[in-house]
């Protein structure tokens, strides 16, 4: 497994709502849970699973007829480095973002 | 195949190869059940294209809002747009290039059939399609003779109508006359055949004959004198398939009993038709018709024959197409 090169705040997001999830979701599902659209879903998702961050698998559901819809799940080794990730982003959020101007004004 | 399927499957065309069957497929199945979360079509499709964008085009850095806006303006007015404007091509093509088969020929190799130069005539009918047989126009009258035996046909029908029934007879009121006319008509391919139609003046009587009875009478002599040039059985429009409401209201009824309007025609040899109607306003006072009948029999003969003259270059331009089914006929033509 290789380490994330790249940590953009859509990527954080994914990696929230794989963290959280209590099993393996489907791609359209993720795209959901943040908000965001699959455009930018689908290619996060394909990174992280070059990486070996996330493992997709097909859904097993033979109820189901037609195109198989693709479920996503963090790999084990990923998800303690995703909540190192989504901490560090945290922080640096925190850090950088803009202090209340000071109360008085000018000179 | 829906145009959200088919752009999903150019978005997955452009991804590299290794991802390029798992995107069609998840995108395939995101298309099929978005609704279940609530999400669009449409912004499927879009998240498609964007990803094949990125992934595909190597398109690796985001773009800025502006960017998106452009991109995605071009997708959707290209989508847009490339739905009329193909069909308007297809369309356009098909009909420049005529229809066009590939079939496999006595030497075993496959070659193209260019059905806009076939010699005969295919045409849609009310169950398929149908050709005028080869062999059988070969075989039939040419144009010049199904023009002058039409003449003798119908002359006959009138000298036997007349002897029965007493009956005169006046010119045309179209003002066509019996010199030789052909019109060029279509081969169903988008090209030109070698038959041609011919249409014969009317021949209206002066009067009808009164009743129902009088008038299954005429249509049994109409019937019979024909049936002595090989024409086959009348068919009276109230028989067609297409016949409606609409049809029994403008011919004043819904049965030949007591309709104002019976029209019917006797298919004769060799892409030849006889057409006669009777007409007898006393009919219409119980019909819903318009009122506006003029009492008569009417007789017109119609066929698509070959000319004399054109009779080998059509065994010579029907020899390109030996052996080969005929396809469908354009809808258009």
């Amino acid at each position: 497994m290789r380490g994330l090169t790249r940590v953009t705040e859509p990527t954080i997001e994914v990696l929230q709502v794989l963290l959280v999830s209590h099993g393996a979701l489907w791609g359209l599902r993720i795209a959901k849970e943040t908000g965001r659209p699959t455009g930018t879903v689908y290619p996060i998702l394909a990174r992280l699973e070059s990486l070996g961050w996330v493992q997709g698998d097909w859904e097993d559901a033979p109820e189901r007829s037609g195109p198989r819809r693709r479920l996503y799940r963090l790999t084990d080794g990923a998800v303690e480095l995703a909540a190192e990730a989504i901490e560090a982003r945290r922080r640096a959020a925190a850090t950088t973002a803009p202090r209340p101007a000071a109360a008085g004004g000018a000179l | 195949m829906s145009l959200g399927e088919r752009l999903v499957r150019l978005a997955a065309a452009v991804l590299p190869k290794e991802q390029r069957e798992i995107r069609l497929e998840e995108w395939s199945a995101d298309l099929a059940h978005c609704g279940e979360l609530g999400i669009t079509r449409r912004q499927v499709v879009l998240g498609a294209l964007h990803a094949g964008f990125i992934d595909g085009l190597g398109w690796r850095t985001p773009l800025g809002r502006s960017r998106w806006l452009a991109t995605g303006s071009i997708i959707v007015a290209l989508a847009v747009l490339s739905v009329p404007v193909g069909i308007v091509i297809a369309f356009m093509t098909t009909q420049l290039r005529g229809v066009v088969t590939v079939e496999t020929g006595a030497d075993g190799a496959a070659h193209e059939v260019h059905w806009k130069d076939y010699p005969g005539k295919v045409q849609h009918e009310l169950d398929g399609y149908r050709e005028l047989d080869p062999d059988a126009v070969l075989a039939g009258p040419s144009a010049e003779q199904g023009w002058e035996g039409a003449q003798t046909l119908l002359t006959e029908i009138e000298t036997a109508l007349t002897a029965e029934f007493g009956l005169t007879w006046a010119a045309d009121p179209n003002g066509t006359t019996w010199d030789y006319e052909e019109r060029p008509t279509s081969n169903g391919y988008g090209g030109q055949s070698l038959l041609v139609v011919l249409n014969s003046p009317g021949s209206q009587s002066t009067t009808v004959p009164d009743g129902w009875p009088a008038q299954q009478r005429v249509i049994e002599i109409v019937a019979a004198v024909a049936a002595g040039h090989g024409y086959g059985s009348p068919i009276l429009d109230f028989e067609r398939p297409w016949f409606d409401a609409d049809e029994a209201a403008a011919y004043g009824g819904d049965r030949p009993e007591t309709a104002a309007l019976i029209p019917g025609t006797i298919e004769g040899p060799h892409g030849q038709w006889l057409m006669f109607s009777i007409e007898d306003p006393s009919k219409a006072a119980g019909g819903t018709g318009d009122g506006d009948w003029s009492p008569g029999i009417s007789l017109s003969w119609g066929a698509t024959l070959l000319p004399h003259g054109a009779r080998d270059e059509f065994r010579a331009r029907l020899s390109a197409f030996e052996g080969y089914p005929r396809p469908e006929p354009l809808v258009s033509d």
